[in-house]
C-alpha cells in the first residue's frame, strides 16, 4: 500500500504547487497584483477611491506581507475565489464550473471507450503479433494516431456541410428539450461525433502500448506453463494473459488521460462544443490570467485524479502492488 | 516469420521516407519564390497548384514555409527534449537511490500534467515566438525519454563493462557519458524519433489555436487559418487538405522510424492459424519417439547454443527417463519439442513423435488435446514460471478441473493430500496465495503439484528439484519414484536424482545425444568419455580424485568435429569429425573410440 500512498501524496502536492504558481504569478507580473484579480475594467472602477482599493485589498488578503498574502490567497482559493475573468466579467469559479461539465461529458465516454477499444484489439493484435490482421491493424491506428483528432473532427465537419448541410453544433442542454429522455437522445446524437472523434485519437495512442505489452507478456515463462496446460485460445488469453495485462493497462489509460484532455480540447474547438477547449483558448489568446490558471490547475487536478484512481486499482489488479513487491 | 515481420517496418519506413525527402527538397525550392497576394480561394490550377487561401496566397507556398517553421520547431524541441530526458533518465538510472526516487517523482509529474494546457500557458508567459514555442513543446515532451533512458541504464549498469570500468576508478560523470549513454544510442535514437513525432503533433495543437509565432506559419497555423477563415463550410479543401496530409506524412515517417529502431520481442510460441499438415502415427508402440531430431536457431543471440543436433531415441510406455548434460546442452528444448513449444524463430528438421503424434506438425487442437490428456509439464520454476496476478489454487487446479473428470471437492482435497506429501504445512493457506509470497523451492513445488492433479500419461519435468531444500527435495523424489505405469521424462543436473527414480538416463551435452545407456550401466560403466567426467565429478565419488578429463569449458563451435574435441584427452584423429551413434551392448553412444 506505501507506494501507492507516496503516489498520493506526491498528486496532492502538485495540485498545491500549480495553485501556488498562480500566487507567483500574480505578484511576479507587473502592476498592482490587484488588477489580475479584478480585472481591469473593475480596478479602474474601483480605483477612484483608494479607499474602497484598500477594503478589497484587504478582501482579497493582498495587503499584508508576502507569508501572509500567501495565506490569504489559499483561503480565497479554498472558498471559489478564484480571481476575475478579464474577458469574462466574472469570476473565474462560475465561468470554470459553467463549462466544465461539457468537457467532461466528453472526457469520460471517450475514456472508457478507448480504453475499452484499446484493450479489445490491442490484447487480439498482441497475441496475433505478425499476422496479416494484426499488421493491417496496426497501420491503420498508425495513420489514425498521425492525424490529429482535431483534423479528423475538421474532415468530418467538412463532409457534412458538403453533403447533408447540416453542420453539427455543440452546446446542449439536456433539459431544455422537454423530457428527459428526449433531452438525452438529443445529447447523445450531438455528441457521437465530438466522442467518436475523441476516442479514436485516444485509442490509436493506446493501441500501440498496448499491444507491445501483450508480446512482453506472451515472452514470460508462466504463458509457456499456460499452453503446456493444454489450454484454449481463449482461456489462454482471458484467464492468463489479459489478466497480467490489466496493471498496465490501467496505468495507461490514467497516462494518457492527459492526451485525451489535450486532445478533446482541440476537437471541442472544431465542433464549437461550449466546454474548457474555446474557455482555454479565449484564456490564452486574451492572455486572462486568473482564467488560464484556473483552466489549467482544473485540467491538471482532473488528470491527477484519475491517476490517483488509477493507482487504487492497480492495487485490485496486481496483488504485487498491494504487497508492495515491484510489480514489472 | 518473425524475420519476415522485422523487415516490415523498415519497407514502410523507407516508403515514408524517401516521400519526405522528395516533399522536403521540393519545400526547398519553394522556400525562395516570394509569397505575393492574389485572389483569395481559387481552387487549384496550373497557375496555383493547390490554389489560394482566404487572403490569396499560394498554398503550395505557404505549405513549403509551413514545412519550414512545422519541421524547425519539432526538432529543436525534440532535440531539447530529448537531451533533457536523456540526461535526467541516465542520471535517475545510474545514482538510483533517493535522486532516482526524486527525478522520477518530477518525470512522472510532467508525464502525468495534460500536455496542451501546460503548453499553452507557458506559451502565453513566454514571449511570443517560435523559440517559445520551442521551449513549450520541449517542457512536456521529455519525460517519456527520462523513464525509458532510466530503465535502459538500470539493466546497463550491472554488464560487466561499466562495473570493470567503475572498478579501474572512473568518476559518476566519465561512466554516464562515456560508457551509459553511447551504449543508449539506439533506445535514444528511438524515443527522439518518436519525441519529433509527437511535438509536431503538439505543435499543430497550440498553432491550430492561433497561439504559434504570428510571423511563421507553422501546418498547424495553415489548419486554424483555414478553420477560421471558413475553409470548412465552403468546400475549401486544397486549404486543409495539404497541411494535414504533410503533417500526417512526416509523424508516420519518424513513429516507423523509431518503431524500426526497437527491437521485437522474440516470440515464444506460435499463435498463427492451424497448420495444413496433419498427424503422422508412428508405428512402433513407443510413447516418444525423437528420429534425427535437428533444431537451431537463425538468430545467433537467441539460445545459439542450446540448439539440438540430430537426436534420436524412443521412450516406451512406463519407461522413467532422466536427462542429463551441462548447462544449454539442449535438455529444455528436447522437452520443449515434445510439448510442441518450440519457439517459431527455430528452423526444426527431424521429428518427435509423442503418443502417435508429431509434435513439429501437428494442428493447434491435436496439440490441445496432447497437452490436455497425455503430457503434464513441470515448469522450471523462475520467478515467471507462475502467473503472478492468480492465485496459486486456482493455478493449480486449472487443468484438472477444465479436463479431468473429477468433481471440484474431490479435487480441492486431492490438491491439500498432495501439497501435504509434498512438505506444505499448510496446504490450505497456500492455496490462496500469489506467486510472489513463496520462496524458489516452494513455487517449485507448487509447479510440480500442479503437474502431478492432472490426469497424464507422461510427465515432463524440466529439473524439479532445482532450488530445493535437502528435505523437500527428498519429498519431491519419493513422489517422484512413486509415480507407476506412466512416462516419466525428468531433465535434471542432480545425479542422485537420476539414479534413484529412472531406469534409463540419456546424457546430452552441445546439442547431442552422447549416451543413452540403462541407469545401472550408465553409473556403473560410463562409455562416453565426457559421461565418465560427469560421473567422477559427482561429490559421492570423492573431490579430485578424478584421473579422466575435467567437464569441459569450452564447447568447440565447430560444426564438423565432435564438440568436445579440445579437452578429451581420447582425443582422435577421427574426432574432427561428429561421430555417429554406435552400439555397445545395451548402450547407445556417441564417440569414435567405441566404432566398431
Amino acid at each position: 500500500m506505501r507506494p501507492v500512498a507516496i503516489r498520493i501524496v506526491v498528486y496532492v502536492l502538485t495540485v498545491f504547487a500549480i495553485v501556488s504558481l498562480h500566487f507567483v504569478i500574480i505578484h511576479a507580473m507587473p502592476g498592482d497584483p490587484l488588477i489580475h484579480i479584478l480585472g481591469e475594467d473593475a480596478y479602474a472602477l474601483l480605483g477612484q477611491s483608494s479607499e474602497q482599493l484598500e477594503k478589497v485589498r484587504e478582501q482579497f488578503g493582498l495587503d499584508g506581507s508576502l507569508p501572509v498574502r500567501y495565506v490569504g490567497f489559499w483561503k480565497n482559493i479554498l472558498q471559489g475565489k478564484w480571481g476575475h475573468s478579464l474577458c469574462y466579467g466574472q469570476p473565474v469559479f462560475l465561468v470554470i464550473m459553467k463549462k466544465l461539465p461539457q468537457t467532461l461529458l466528453l472526457l469520460t465516454p471517450a475514456l472508457f471507450i478507448s480504453a475499452i477499444l484499446a484493450a479489445v484489439f490491442g490484447t487480439l493484435a498482441g497475441f496475433y503479433n505478425g499476422s496479416r490482421p494484426e499488421s493491417l491493424t496496426t497501420k491503420v491506428f498508425m495513420v489514425l494516431y498521425s492525424l490529429p483528432g482535431f483534423c479528423i473532427a475538421m474532415l468530418l465537419v467538412s463532409f457534412m456541410a458538403a453533403f447533408s448541410g447540416n453542420i453539427p453544433r455543440g452546446g446542449l442542454d439536456i433539459l431544455a428539450h422537454g423530457s428527459l429522455l428526449e433531452g438525452l437522445w438529443i445529447a447523445i446524437k450531438h455528441m457521437a461525433l465530438p466522442v467518436a472523434v475523441v476516442s479514436i485519437g485516444a485509442t490509436a495512442a493506446k493501441y500501440l502500448v498496448m499491444k507491445s505489452a501483450i508480446v512482453q507478456i506472451l515472452s514470460e515463462d508462466f504463458v509457456l506453463t499456460a499452453v503446456s496446460k493444454g489450454l484454449s485460445g481463449w482461456r489462454l488469453l482471458a484467464g492468463h494473459i489479459f489478466p497480467n495485462a490489466l496493471p498496465p493497462l490501467i496505468n495507461m489509460v490514467a497516462l494518457h488521460a492527459g492526451f485525451l484532455v489535450s486532445g478533446a480540447l482541440l476537437v471541442e474547438i472544431v465542433f464549437s462544443w461550449p466546454g474548457m477547449g474555446s474557455l482555454i483558448r479565449e484564456a490564452a489568446l486574451s492572455r486572462d490570467y486568473p482564467l488560464l490558471m484556473g483552466c489549467f490547475a482544473v485540467l491538471s487536478s482532473c488528470v491527477l485524479l484519475a491517476n490517483a484512481l488509477a493507482d487504487v486499482l492497480c492495487v485490485l489488479a496486481d496483488p504485487r502492488v498491494a504487497d508492495g513487491s515491484a510489480a514489472q | 516469420m518473425a524475420a519476415q515481420h522485422n523487415k516490415k517496418p523498415w519497407i514502410l519506413g523507407l516508403f515514408v521516407l524517401l516521400a519526405a525527402i522528395g516533399l522536403v527538397l521540393a519545400f526547398w525550392k519553394l522556400l525562395r519564390i516570394p509569397v505575393v497576394f492574389g485572389v483569395p480561394m481559387l481552387p487549384p490550377s496550373p497557375g496555383n497548384i493547390l490554389g489560394t487561401n482566404g487572403s490569396g496566397q499560394d498554398v503550395l507556398l505557404e505549405l513549403a514555409h509551413g514545412a519550414h517553421t512545422t519541421l524547425v520547431t519539432a526538432l529543436a524541441a525534440a532535440a531539447l527534449a530529448t537531451g533533457v530526458g536523456s540526461i535526467t533518465g541516465g542520471v535517475a538510472g545510474y545514482l538510483r537511490g533517493r535522486t532516482d526516487l526524486f527525478l522520477m517523482r518530477i518525470t512522472d509529474i510532467f508525464l502525468v500534467l495534460p500536455g496542451l494546457p501546460f503548453m499553452i500557458l507557458l506559451a502565453s508567459l513566454l514571449p511570443l515566438g517560435t523559440a517559445s514555442i520551442i521551449l513549450a513543446v520541449a517542457v512536456t515532451s521529455w519525460p517519456p525519454t527520462a523513464r525509458v533512458v532510466r530503465s535502459h541504464v538500470l539493466q546497463l549498469r550491472e554488464q560487466g563493462f561499466v562495473l570493470a570500468a567503475r572498478g579501474l576508478g572512473a568518476g559518476h560523470l566519465s561512466i554516464i557519458f562515456g560508457h551509459i549513454l553511447p551504449n543508449s544510442g539506439q533506445i535514444i535514437l528511438a524515443k527522439a524519433s518518436l519525441a519529433v513525432a509527437s511535438a509536431m503533433l503538439a505543435e499543430a495543437g497550440l498553432s491550430f489555436l492561433g497561439l504559434g509565432d504570428p510571423v511563421r506559419k507553422s501546418w498547424g497555423a495553415m489548419l486554424h487559418d483555414a478553420f477560421a477563415g471558413g475553409a470548412l463550410t465552403n468546400g475549401a479543401w486544397w486549404w486543409y487538405g495539404p497541411p494535414m496530409i504533410c503533417l500526417s506524412l512526416f509523424v508516420l515517417l519518424f513513429m516507423s522510424l523509431a518503431h524500426s529502431w526497437i527491437h521485437p520481442v522474440p516470440a515464444r510460441f506460435s499463435t498463427s492459424a492451424a497448420k495444413k499438415s496433419c498427424v503422422r502415427l508412428s508405428l512402433n508402440e513407443a510413447m516418444i519417439s525423437a528420429q534425427k531430431l535437428c533444431v537451431s536457431f537463425p538468430n545467433p543471440t537467441f539460445f545459439s547454443q542450446a540448439a539440438l543436433k540430430d537426436v534420436s531415441f524412443d521412450v516406451g510406455p512406463g519407461e522413467k527417463v532422466a536427462i542429463c548434460g551441462h548447462t544449454a546442452s539442449g535438455k529444455s528444448l528436447l522437452l520443449l519439442s515434445m510439448l510442441g513449444l518450440l519457439p517459431p524463430a527455430s528452423n526444426t528438421k527431424g521429428k518427435m513423435f509423442v503418443a502417435g503424434i508429431e509434435t513439429g506438425s501437428a494442428t493447434h487442437e491435436q496439440l490441445r488435446l496432447l497437452r490436455r490428456k497425455t503430457l503434464a509439464y513441470v515448469p522450471q520454476a523462475t520467478s515467471l514460471a507462475l502467473n503472478p496476478v492468480l492465485r496459486l489454487g486456482s493455478q493449480i487446479l486449472e487443468k484438472a478441473e477444465l479436463f479431468g473428470n473429477r468433481p471440484r471437492l474431490q479435487l480441492y482435497d486431492d490438491a491439500l493430500k498432495l501439497l501435504e506429501s509434498m512438505g506444505f504445512d499448510r496446504p490450505k493457506d497456500l492455496m490462496d496465495k500469489y506467486p510472489h509470497h513463496l520462496s524458489g523451492g516452494m513455487r517449485q513445488r507448487a509447479a510440480f503439484a500442479m503437474a502431478l492433479l492432472g490426469d497424464f500419461k507422461i510427465l515432463l519435468a524440466d529439473e524439479p528439484t532445482k532450488n530445493l531444500d535437502a528435505q523437500s527435495r527428498m519429498a519431491c523424489l519419493n513422489i517422484l519414484a512413486a509415480i507407476e505405469e506412466k512416462t516419466v521424462i525428468t531433465v535434471t543436473h542432480d545425479l542422485d536424482l537420476a539414479r534413484r527414480t529412472s531406469t534409463r538416463i540419456l546424457h546430452m551435452g552441445a546439442g547431442l545425444l552422447l549416451e543413452d545407456a540403462t541407469v545401472e550401466d550408465f553409473f556403473a560403466r560410463p562409455l562416453h568419455p565426457f559421461s565418465r567426467a560427469m560421473i567422477d565429478s559427482m561429490p559421492q565419488n570423492g573431490f579430485g580424485s578424478s584421473a579422466s578429463l575435467c567437464i569441459p569449458q569450452t564447447i568447440s563451435e565447430k560444426l564438423n568435429g565432435c564438440p568436445f574435441i579440445g579437452d578429451c584427452p581420447h582425443a582422435l584423429a577421427l574426432c574432427s569429425k561428429i561421430p555417429p551413434v554406435f552400439n555397445s551392448g545395451q548402450t547407445r553412444v556417441r564417440c569414435w573410440l567405441y566404432a566398431s
